[in-house]
């Protein structure tokens, strides 16, 4: 992504975001809107879920702690839905290094290792939007 | 005649700022700023915050105050450097230090690019921004 392009690379994306620490979810809250996305964001899978069952977003950013922790089920229980309710969302997974093999066979389109750059972040939702 | 040019709105444009301060107005005071010229900001309210929003995510600039409760602006570089010695990506740091408070021989021995003192010019403090980030 070019540095013009950063202001509107996500215009009309509305992304639903999942992070439990308050910190580290506004900082990735504020560079998704500054790249132009409509941000929803959630601090556990159940409010994600609920938040699903309302609306459909174009992309689901979501922060792994560890392998197998929540955002591991609410990915399956994403992958179970119709396609029609998100089913096929674009998923990308934020998080340790060393996971993206198994972030992938679970689902997530892809996986950014920590520390991830912002820019990297909206270019990953971007080519998967589009 | 007026005014001298100050900045272009999108000088900082694609730049991802962290601003490193304890004093809850300045810290916003610096946000609104590099805001105002286009660019990212992230906020961190002292140095152990900055230090753990830097291991999750990079940014292009940091930008610190020097004298913080705890751990102040010299243990942050420090430790920033540490991670670059293992390898982590190089981030340009700038010092934002009261008059007379931190020698710059010590600033510039602990590896900060720049030191502002304040009063800090705002447009100042933009420009130095974008020379650090642009050179990266």
């Amino acid at each position: 992504m070019e540095r013009e392009d950063a202001g509107h690379a996500l215009r009309g994306v509305y992304t639903l975001l999942v992070d439990d620490n308050p910190v580290h979810r506004d900082a990735l809250r504020d560079i998704l809107r500054y790249c132009g996305a409509w941000v929803r964001d959630v601090a556990t899978g159940d409010e994600a879920l609920s938040v699903l069952r309302e609306t459909t977003p174009s992309a689901l950013v979501v922060v792994v702690r560890f392998p197998g922790d929540a955002s591991w089920a609410l990915v399956r229980a994403l992958r179970a839905m119709r396609p029609e309710h998100g089913g096929k969302m674009p998923v990308v997974g934020v998080g340790p290094a060393g996971l993206a093999v198994e972030a992938r066979a679970y689902g997530m389109d892809a996986y950014l290792a920590e520390p991830i750059d912002a820019w990297g972040l909206c270019r990953a939702v971007s080519e998967l939007t589009e | 005649m007026g005014r001298e040019p100050t900045v272009p709105g999108d000088l900082l444009v694609g730049i991802h700022v962290l601003v490193v301060e304890d004093n809850p107005d300045a810290r916003e005071l610096f946000r609104t700023i590099l805001e105002y010229a286009g660019a990212l900001v992230s906020v961190a309210s002292g140095a152990e915050q900055a230090l753990r929003m830097c291991e999750q995510i990079l940014p292009d600039v940091v930008l610190t105050d020097i004298a913080m409760p705890e751990r102040d602006g010299f243990w942050l570089i420090g430790e920033l450097r540490a991670r670059q010695e293992a390898g982590a990506r190089r981030i340009p740091t700038i010092a934002v230090t009261g008059q007379g408070m931190a020698s710059p021989a010590r600033c510039d021995a602990a590896g900060f690019v720049e030191v502002l003192r304040k009063p800090v010019d705002p447009w100042a403090l933009c420009r130095v921004v974008e020379d650090h980030a642009r050179r990266r």
